[in-house]
């Protein structure tokens, strides 16, 4: 089972896809800080990361690089509420760059899609 | 009266005319001569003899035609007739004859005396042309206080110094003196004899008024004037250092005739060689007691000599030409200052407008993009978790109505925000190559004099050129909102008001900071440093620090707030490095594979 940890500091939407993602078929982690995420990813085995930006303290982006630091391999999709940031050349380094919405459906697809392209890559 | 007693007379008659030196002459009524003093035709072509009638010596005197002279009446007036006696060198004298009768011893006799007036002659000759010359003069003068172009007071300099008006020389030229050197600027007059012929015949048929008419005469002609004389003008370059010749006439501040047989100030014979001449007058021109440049002239093709007198005019003329070129030259510089001033004024407003312009846009969009995001979340959670109620089997027809119409709003919703706020948003701007230190430049212009006023002490360290990927109007704005920051953070009471800009680099990224003395930004406020309208000082609208974070990240880039021991405040602003950025880009989405 594919692990995927969701660092978000909106409660309502840790519940969201967390329930979303488990009945997809992953196990899910979650995170409401940056650093916590930073911590999960230090210490758990993931497949993949659904990144928020703006969460007190530390923001998203630079949970990612410090993450990518340590493993540059690891899938990190940024989930965004912020349009603005999605050309910026300090998003560069996620996979993707998702603006949040209750339509899920895209961030599912896009998950799938790329976990299936690295257990391909795996396998070749 | 007896003779002796005449012969007394004569005596004393003989001592009065030596005396006075005037030739006096007695003759009869009939107008013989009885007697003449000695020397009374010393200085006449020939002398009268007694017994000679005086009428007709007189007579012969006028038609005088040998070898030593001849004499001319010149005018017949009641205080006498003048003679003009020309000697064999040209040389002129005059002399009045006067006369009167009185009771001789034998009846009437008529008394004849001859005053020499050459010397008054001479006077008024000269007293002539003195007033000729300083007519001229005030003209020459007037016409260059009536022109503040310089360059054209350069050019009736030339008018001046070659026109029949003015000091009549063949050719004249301005060097300019330029650091070390004289370089020749302007030349005028013919280049060779069928020139000269050319050009001095079509000025006499023009016969223009005036050095004015003159000089519009020049430059009205569609061919330039005299291109060889130009173009000899454009090739002179004479060292100015010390042991050059030209040194010694410029340090007398006084005209010189450079002659090359003569000797004269020693000069570089290259001067003769090069303008064909070998006797050149040299006329050093100053302003504000610093040599400006050098006029010469010459007279080639006439050969005519250069007179001491003709030197002396143009260094009185020299003194006049200097003022005209120091006033045209003031006038120049300020109306250069004055152009500069009106320039920076309009950069000035454009700036302050555009500044205005880019401070309402970007506070519009940054308050779209917080609402934005501060709507977005709740909607998604709102919006997802009623998108997992509709799969639930368990929901009634009507709810699963009611929970599709929360869906169907926040879809609609989402849809808003997309495309209003989303779209006001502040744009990822167009990049390309900004050099920083060029921007800190433009943007200090700005905040200089205010800097100034308040006694702030502006510094700049850019170490090494540094070009981030920016955009130069975006990077313009969040400097001069991150400068004007730092200027109203130096309150008047702080001991140090310093600002200091500077720019670092890593392989990747360019790191600009903005740092100031001022008191610093405390604790609980720093993490709202870059919310809109949050403010901790008494002026400004506390947009500027959210305009400056705004357009930072819709750079692409990252600001944050440090602090030194040195500096209380410090703001970072990292941007890609421009040659850096696409390569790093490359290398990322080669590491990961995918994006």
């Amino acid at each position: 089972m594919k692990t995927i940890l969701v660092a978000d500091d909106e409660a309502v939407l840790r519940q969201l896809y967390s329930s979303e993602l488990e009945e997809q078929g992953y196990r899910v982690l979650t995170a409401s800080t940056a650093r916590e995420a930073i911590e999960i990813a230090h210490k758990e085995a993931l497949d993949l990361i659904v990144m928020d930006i703006r969460m007190p303290g530390m923001d998203g982006v630079e949970a990612m690089h410090r993450i990518l630091e340590e493993n540059n391999e690891l899938p990190i999709i940024i989930n965004t509420a912020y349009s603005c940031y999605a050309d910026s050349f300090m998003s560069w380094a996620a996979d993707a760059y998702l603006i949040k919405s209750s339509d899920v459906t895209e961030l599912k697809e896009t998950i799938d899609r790329i976990i299936q392209t690295k257990s391909h890559e795996a396998y070749a | 009266m007896s003779d002796r007693n005449g012969h007394f007379h004569r005596i004393a008659l003989d001592g009065i005319s030596q005396r006075l030196g005037v030739g006096i002459v007695i003759c009869d009524a009939s107008g013989d001569v009885e007697w003449r003093s000695d020397g009374f035709g010393r200085d006449l072509p020939r002398d009268v003899q007694p017994g000679e009638n005086f009428e007709v010596f007189l007579r012969s005197l006028e038609h005088e035609t040998g070898h030593r002279a001849e004499a001319l009446s010149l005018s017949s007036e009641p205080s006498g007739k003048v003679y003009r006696i020309r000697g064999d060198a040209g040389e002129e004298s005059y002399f009045r004859l006067l006369s009167f009768s009185c009771p001789g011893l034998r009846g009437e006799e008529q008394i004849h005396y001859l005053v020499d007036e050459t010397r008054e002659k001479e006077l008024e000759a000269s007293f002539v042309d003195h007033l000729q010359q300083l007519t001229s003069m005030k003209e020459i003068i007037d016409t260059l206080y009536n022109s503040v172009d310089t360059q054209e007071v350069i050019y009736l300099i030339l008018v001046a110094v070659t026109s029949q008006m003015g000091f009549g020389f063949n050719r004249a030229f301005y060097l300019e003196a330029q650091g070390s050197q004289l370089r020749g600027l302007l030349g005028i007059g013919p280049s060779s004899i069928e020139d000269a012929h050319r050009i001095w015949s079509r000025l006499a048929e023009l016969n223009l008024p005036n050095l004015r008419a003159t000089y519009e005469d020049l430059i009205k002609r569609s061919e330039p004037p005299d291109p060889l004389t130009q173009k000899l003008a454009a090739g002179m370059c004479f060292p100015l250092d010390q042991d050059s010749g030209l040194q010694e006439t410029i340090h007398s501040h006084r005209p010189a005739v450079l002659n090359q047989r003569k000797g004269g100030p020693k000069i570089d014979e290259e001067i003769y060689s090069l303008l064909g001449a070998d006797s050149i007058a040299m006329v050093p021109l100053f302003v504000r007691g610093k040599l400006a440049g050098v006029l010469l002239a010459d007279n080639f093709i006439t050969r005519q000599p250069i007179l001491d007198e003709a030197l002396d005019l143009l260094g009185t003329f020299s003194g006049y030409a200097g003022l005209a070129l120091e006033r045209s030259q003031l006038y120049e510089e300020l109306r250069d200052t004055i152009e500069k001033l009106r320039g920076a004024n309009d950069r000035l407003r454009r700036n302050q407008q555009r500044l205005l312009q880019a401070e309402k846009l970007s506070a519009v969009g940054e308050l779209a993009a917080i609402v934005s995001h501060e709507i977005r979340n709740p909607l998604v959670g709102i919006g997802g978790l009623a998108r997992g109620l509709l799969r639930d089997d368990s929901l009634g027809s009507s709810q699963h109505e009611n929970v599709q119409t929360i869906v169907n709003e926040v879809t609609r919703l989402e849809r808003f925000l997309r495309e209003t706020l989303d779209y006001v948003k502040p744009d990822v701007e167009d990049t390309s190559p900004v050099d920083v230190s060029a921007a800190f430049d433009d943007c200090l212009g700005a905040f200089r004099a205010e800097a100034e006023r308040r006694g702030i002490e502006v510094e700049v360290e850019v170490p090494e050129e540094v070009r981030v990927l920016a955009n130069a109007d975006l990077l313009h704005r969040i400097l001069a909102n991150l400068i004007k920051n730092a200027i109203e953070a130096l309150g008047a009471g702080d001991a140090e008001r310093r600002i200091r800009l500077s720019v670092e680099k890593d392989p990747y990224s360019g790191r600009i900071l903005i740092a100031d003395t001022g008191p610093g930004i405390p604790e609980k406020s720093r993490s709202r440093v870059f919310d809109p309208f949050y403010t901790t000082k008494s002026e400004g609208t506390g947009l500027g620090l959210a305009i400056a974070s705004q357009g930072v990240r819709s750079l692409g880039g990252q600001i944050s707030l440090q602090e030194s021991t040195e500096f209380r405040t410090i703001f970072s602003i990292t941007l890609p490095l421009a040659e850096a950025a696409q390569a790093a880009r490359a290398k990322l989405i080669a590491g990961k594979g995918t994006i």
